[in-house]
């Protein structure tokens, strides 16, 4: 969960928030409280004033006369149990509760004394004042003590305070449903960024564009730019090392097939040497088709589709001609070649490379050839509807193993040993098809027998054409 | 026949010379483009084999001021590079034909021969595969030099066949060829003519090749394969 920056930065965000509400939460309720207080502290006053001016002189003894209206002043839906105790100091008790607990230090005239008690397991809040009383040049105090519950002073605090909590808890909440979909929004930018960067095709390096990006995301996109443009540097040497290569392969190796030739021709004495020197020759072709076939592999890798030639190619021409040129091929193998072509010229078009396309075409075909035995048949079919030209070439030989199905476009990968190939035709195809933004793909033929080749390309428009590029 | 060798690896010119003399090919070489150049100034060459990449001229130089002097000579490119565009522009700049490097000597070999062909205007009515050739005046088929003896209608099948070197001929077309509209055309008929021919050509190094679904095609047999 660390790792999701949403996540971290939310919790950034409620930790300060619910210290917030927790400290403002304390202090109302400690406000709350002082109010609660000073309203239950004057309540009581006002009662134990009542019960204190109802004490009189009757017949030379103190009386107490509580009013009902000094205890009516605590009636409330929490029903606090009251409790009062009327006493002279020192003396009698006149009315109440005989065991009500008493303040600390005791009160002056005037200046009432509250306490907190405890009474029958209740916590009470008390008040005592006290009265003096003068008769025949006698003085005597009367202290009035009145105490309650404090179930209704909790009450009250509760309602000043909870609505407080609850709404603070709610603008909480608010706040973090609000920066969620926040985050959302604003992450998008990156989540995008993110998808660039994984759909990367390694073999065509791009820029990530940084238009529409934060200022934050712009030094990590030309982090990530400058790091593509080491790579696609170091490909591109990498491509051009493998094409040098070839390259430098091909004078060595013309000279190689010209020395045996030449050897050849001279009457050699010895037929096993002239078995030699056309094993050789053989060998010497061998090495020839996989110089060239690593050169067209190269040139097609290299080839950017975004700079593809917008040229017109009739791929129903085009597979005529590698027919044509296959087709001895096929009669020196022993395999029936044939071709279903659209009826017209220009109905399978599409725009391209016409020589890579051509190689591509050819390695197709030529790999249905290689891998069909004697007796097969090989068929090249072209067809295009609406937007697409599919071009697919059939064969009824032993067909590729499933497990191997998936790898027979690695290069120099060759699902049979047997054959003689240079392992890289597929490769190839499926380098071309690419690089002209269209998609290859292998399945059984027909009866479950056989490979059938298709490569699907997106079918010329001149419309497109005349715009405009 | 003279032949000059424009290539600047000796050993590379050393051995297509030992080999082409083979050939009875008389032959010049230099290494350098300067040379070539003067060369080409004061002697006549029936074709010249000009490699690309040469010290001190070009070859690309070399072939433009050759063609700057009016010298029609035939010229064949031999380049280690395969790029389609410096095949255009070489063969725009004059260059009569080209052969990417590897290439095999045989196919060196024909290729000179049918520049030289060319050359000829006593033979420029021939048209040849391999060992069978037609001679397009008398409309004749010769096999290694003798008469090919065919019916007439064989010879229309193989006439339109050679006209078409090594592109396919669709069953129908031979038989637009063959058949009047007095006749009564049949396709099974140009099987059976197809199947008297390929008899008769049994041993030459031309051989029609049935492709299905597109028609019939005369090729040169390719020892390569």
């Amino acid at each position: 969960m660390t790792g999701s920056l949403r996540i971290r930065l939310l919790w950034w965000m409620l930790v300060p928030l619910a210290l917030y509400v927790s400290f403002t939460a304390t202090f109302e309720y400690r406000a709350a409280r002082q109010t609660a207080d000073l309203v239950q502290d004057g309540r009581l006053l006002s009662s134990a004033r009542m019960i204190a001016g109802s004490v009189q002189w009757a017949d030379g003894a103190l009386r107490a006369d509580v009013p009902p209206a000094a205890l009516e002043l605590f009636a409330s839906p929490q029903q606090d149990q009251v409790f009062y105790n009327v006493h002279v100091e020192g003396g009698s008790l006149l009315a109440g509760m005989p065991d009500f607990p008493h303040a600390a230090s005791a009160p002056a005239v005037d200046s009432p004394v509250w306490y907190d008690a405890a009474l029958r397991d209740q916590a009470v809040r008390a008040v005592s004042v006290v009265r003096s009383m003068y008769d025949n040049g006698r003085i005597s105090r009367v202290r009035v003590s009145v105490g309650k519950t404090e179930r209704s002073r909790d009450a009250m605090v509760e309602a000043l305070w909870r609505p407080q909590l609850l709404r603070q808890i709610g603008m909480v909440m608010l706040a973090v449903a609000l920066a969620c979909i926040g985050l959302t929004f604003e992450l998008r930018p990156l989540m995008k960024l993110k998808n660039d960067v994984a759909d990367r095709d390694p073999s065509h390096l791009e820029p990530i564009r940084a238009e529409g990006l934060h200022a934050e995301l712009r030094p990590v996109v030309d982090a990530i730019n400058q790091c593509i443009a080491r790579l696609s540097a170091q490909t591109a040497a990498q491509r051009r090392f493998i094409a040098d290569a070839a390259h430098q392969l091909r004078t060595p190796l013309t000279l190689l097939g010209t020395q045996l030739q030449y050897a050849r021709q001279q009457k050699a004495v010895d037929p096993a040497l002239d078995e030699v020197l056309a094993a050789m020759h053989v060998s010497n072709r061998s090495m020839v088709a996989l110089t060239n076939q690593l050169l067209l592999l190269a040139q097609a890798e290299a080839l950017d589709p975004a700079q593809l030639p917008a040229a017109p190619v009739d791929v129903s021409q085009l597979a005529r001609e590698v027919v044509e040129a296959l087709a001895l091929l096929a009669q020196t193998r022993g395999i029936d070649l044939g071709a279903e072509l659209p009826d017209e010229a220009g109905q399978a078009v599409v725009a391209g490379h016409r020589e890579l396309l051509r190689a591509m075409v050819s390695n197709l075909v030529d790999n249905a050839l290689r891998y069909t035995p004697a007796g097969g048949h090989v068929t090249v079919s072209v067809r295009a509807s609406g937007e697409t030209v599919a071009l697919e070439v059939l064969d009824d030989g032993r067909g590729i193993p499933a497990e191997a199905r998936a790898r027979v476009f690695e290069p120099f990968f060759r699902a049979a040993a047997e054959t003689e190939g240079t392992g890289l035709g597929l490769a190839i195809v499926r380098e071309i098809a690419q690089s002209h933004r269209g998609a290859v793909s292998l399945s059984p033929g027909a009866d479950g027998r056989g490979v059938r080749a298709r490569v699907v390309l997106a079918r010329w428009h001149p419309a497109l054409a005349a715009e405009p590029a | 026949m003279k032949l000059l060798l424009i290539e600047d690896n000796p050993t590379l010119a050393h051995w297509l010379v030992k080999t082409l003399e083979e050939q009875a090919f008389a032959f010049d070489a230099v290494q350098d483009g300067e040379a070539a150049d003067h060369l080409l100034q004061s002697n006549h060459y029936d074709v010249v084999l000009l490699d690309l990449n040469l010290p001190k001229l070009s070859g690309k130089n070399v072939l433009r001021r050759l063609r700057q002097r009016g010298d029609p000579t035939p010229v064949m490119v031999l380049t280690a590079s395969g790029s389609i565009d410096e095949k255009v522009e070489l063969l725009g700049a004059g260059a009569d034909d080209y052969l990417v490097k590897p290439f095999e000597v045989r196919e060196l070999v024909a290729r000179i021969k049918v520049l030289i062909r060319r050359q000829t205007p006593a033979r420029a009515n021939e048209i040849g595969c391999g060992d069978l050739v037609f001679d397009i005046n008398t409309r004749q088929f010769a096999l290694k030099g003798a008469p090919l003896n065919v019916t007439p209608r064989e010879r229309t099948v193989l006439e339109t066949l050679i006209l078409r070197l090594g592109q396919t001929v669709s069953k129908a077309a031979l038989v637009d060829a063959i058949f009047t509209l007095a006749d009564d055309p049949s396709e099974d008929a140009i099987e059976i003519y197809v199947s008297r021919l390929r008899k008769k050509l049994e041993g030459s190094s031309a051989v029609i090749v049935t492709l299905r679904g597109l028609g019939y095609l005369l090729r040169r047999k390719d020892e390569a394969l």
